[in-house]
């Protein structure tokens, strides 16, 4: 049950939706991310060039010494905006700033991101300001370090990149546990269907599947098979009742012929001769009619009840002392190769009896003289198999299927004695033990397996 | 033999009452379930006839009541045709045995004489004998004429109803159900074989034949 769940539709739809959605949902928010990311550090970047632009300006219109004094006057408030100011001379001289000894200062074209803790800082700077974005100009022979703090930056990713991360975990568990429920819900009614379709089969025609209120796909599916059910319903009760009619309305009559014709007193030896024959055409007509309705009340399940475990080997070797004989007049050899150990089914000792008894008898009386019929038993891979081979002239493989059929009779067995019932009762007993029936080539002759399943489950 | 007969259809009562009657036996007729188990309760039958579908009390709950009253009288069940559980069922309700509808009249002759010869339990005997023909059954032998005859074991047991039964007829159907537990009806003639068999060996090496095809009946052993 768990592993039919598993490897259901539902389930592995809803899987592969839970993950795809997850992994489109990170591609999307580590993108909004990065992106962010990105905006926040120009936006950082763009105040050190703005302020570069300003100074230099300052430096055109007064020279060093006017640049020297703006630097001072920024560097006082350097601490409460987060800006640091580096100005050194040719040499290497600090001439203004609030940043002294920032490494590699000098080659700092681009925007670069440098740690506080590698240089001195003047002023009031903030404790969370760890890490600055810097840049450097070469005013004249000095060189202008700017830079601004990044904390802004990194306390705005952390957030985001924990908000983010979250989300991602609620969307991703979000999405596998209601797949998994939405699968889990769909199965169960899917499974409600199959097990109204495998009681339907196993012969209960009055179930139904379920229909929900949501009039959804699955609730139109079941509609279609549960009108499909009621005109199958309906079709077989009509049939039912007319096999019935028929029985019972014949019943009664043959009864009565064969009644009155043995109680008719005839007078001279051709008229005894007659009756005689009525009688065994009756009695020929009692055997046919007993035989179809007895695979009728096979097939509608009769008997079931009193199953029991048995072996198969007694009834076997009952069958072939039987048979035996019979055989060996008509020229044929009947032998059979049983096990050293028991071979259970479970199954009505009368019925199996029969299945073994008509198999015998069809290939005794549908091969010539010389043929050999070979009864065997045998176990694979848990099941149970009762073979019955001959090397007579086999059945055309087109016609295999249809010896199962109700009074079907070959072309060339039309002439022979037989109502054409026995195979049919075969299989009508074999699909009561819920055996499969398999007929082979048997090169030269026909082979038929029974094969009973080990273990009669219930669930189908 | 006195015979209760418990059935509702005229004319197959009729069938069976006078066929019954021709060959010297008594006939009590119950139309009805109730008046059936009112007759079987007085226990002066030797064997009874009951049918299935009875109107009142149905022929199952009759044998039941009945054995359930301590009558042991042997019944023999009368079933309809293609009753795939009627004979177990019967069997069970405490029925002896049981014949699907339509039957020769033959057929029910010959099991209700077999129902009402049963011989008691304790008198089991160890050796059977007819004429010269000896089997016993301690040590699985058979004699005739003092000369050892080599059966099979189903012959054995084949030989053992018609000696069992001497006298008396058994039908191909009995001995199809007592000798190879077949309850159906072959195709191809089993019982004729066997029989064909048996007589090769007990029969045709002694002048006088012991088992007699009896015509449109079965067989029967006798001297």
């Amino acid at each position: 049950m768990r592993n039919a769940y598993l490897r259901s539709t539902a389930f592995r739809l809803s899987v592969r939706y839970a993950l795809l959605y997850s992994v489109l949902s990170a591609i999307v928010l580590v993108a909004a991310f990065l992106f962010a990311r990105g905006e926040l550090h120009e936006w950082i970047d763009d105040d050190v060039r703005v302020t570069h632009v300003e100074l230099a300006r300052t430096f055109e219109q007064g020279g060093l010494s006017a640049l020297i004094a703006e630097v001072r006057r920024l560097s006082v408030a350097g601490g409460r905006n987060s800006m640091i100011y580096a100005l050194t001379s040719e040499r290497g001289d600090y001439l203004a700033g609030n940043a002294r000894g920032i490494p590699g200062a000098q080659s700092t074209r681009r925007a670069q991101i440098v740690d506080r803790a590698l240089f001195q800082l003047d002023g009031d700077f903030n404790h969370d300001v760890t890490r600055f974005s810097l840049r450097a100009k070469a005013l004249g022979d000095a060189t202008l370090v700017v830079g601004k703090s990044t904390h802004l930056l990194h306390e705005t990713t952390e957030a985001l990149g924990g908000v983010m991360a979250a989300g991602l975990l609620v969307i991703f568990a979000v999405g596998l546990t209601s797949g998994l429920l939405v699968g889990r819900l769909t199965e169960r009614r899917i499974d409600a269907v199959r097990r109204t379709l495998a009681a339907v089969s196993d012969g209960d025609l009055s179930r139904r599947a379920p229909i929900s209120r949501s009039a959804d796909d699955l609730d139109r599916v079941s509609q279609s098979i549960n009108s499909t059910l009621d005109r199958l319903q309906a079709l077989v009760d009509t049939q039912q009742q007319i096999s019935a009619d028929i029985a019972h309305d014949l019943k009664t009559p043959i009864q009565r012929l064969r009644q009155r014709l043995e109680r008719a007193r005839p007078e001279g030896a051709r008229t005894t001769e007659l009756i005689e024959k009525c009688v065994s055409e009756t009695d020929s007509i009692i055997h046919t009619f007993q035989a179809l309705l007895r695979i009728a009340q096979i097939e509608g399940g009769a008997r079931r009840a009193r199953f029991r475990s048995m072996d198969l080997r007694p009834l076997c070797d009952g069958v072939i002392a039987a048979f035996e004989p019979v055989a060996e007049d008509g020229g044929q050899l009947v032998s059979a190769e049983l096990t050293d150990s028991p071979i259970e089914v479970e199954g009505d000792e009368e019925l199996l009896t029969q299945l073994i008894a008509n198999l015998i008898e069809n290939a005794i009386r549908h091969c010539d003289a010389g043929v050999k019929i070979f009864l065997s038993l045998s176990r694979m891979n848990g099941s149970v198999i009762l073979s019955v081979s001959d090397t007579g002239g086999g059945i055309p493989a087109e016609e295999r299927d249809q010896v199962f059929r109700r009074l079907y009779r070959l072309e060339k067995s039309r002439t022979s004695p037989g109502n054409g019932l026995g195979l049919s009762l075969v299989k009508a007993i074999a699909d009561l033990h819920d055996a499969e029936i398999e007929m082979t080539d048997n090169r030269p002759g026909l082979r038929v397996d029974v094969k009973f399943n080990a273990a009669r489950s219930s669930s189908i | 033999m006195r015979v209760l007969l418990i059935e509702d259809d005229a004319e197959t009562a009729e069938y069976i009452r006078d066929g019954l009657a021709e060959a010297g036996h008594v006939v009590d007729h119950a139309t009805s379930g109730h008046d059936g188990v009112v007759m079987a309760l007085e226990g002066n039958h030797e064997v009874m006839v009951v049918d299935r579908m009875l109107p009142g009390l149905d022929g199952l709950t009759l044998v039941k009541t009945i054995r359930a009253a301590n009558i042991t009288t042997p019944a023999l069940f009368l079933t309809a045709l293609g009753g795939v559980d009627d004979r177990v069922d019967g069997l069970d309700a405490g029925a002896d045995d049981y014949l699907i509808k339509p039957f020769s009249f033959a057929e029910l002759s010959a099991r209700l004489a077999a129902l009402a010869r049963r011989p008691p339990l304790q008198t089991e005997e160890t050796v059977l004998k007819v004429a010269d023909l000896e089997m016993d059954l301690v040590r699985r032998v058979v004699r005739r004429a003092g000369k050892i005859i080599q059966l099979q074991p189903r012959e054995f047991v084949l030989l053992e109803n018609l000696m069992r039964g001497e006298g008396r007829i058994l039908t191909r159907t009995m001995l199809l159900e007592n000798v190879w537990n077949f309850h159906f009806d072959p195709s191809t003639n089993v019982v004729e074989t066997h029989i064909s068999r048996l007589r090769t060996k007990v029969d045709k090496p002694f002048a006088r034949d012991l088992i007699h095809t009896v015509r449109g009946a079965g067989y029967s052993l006798h001297a």
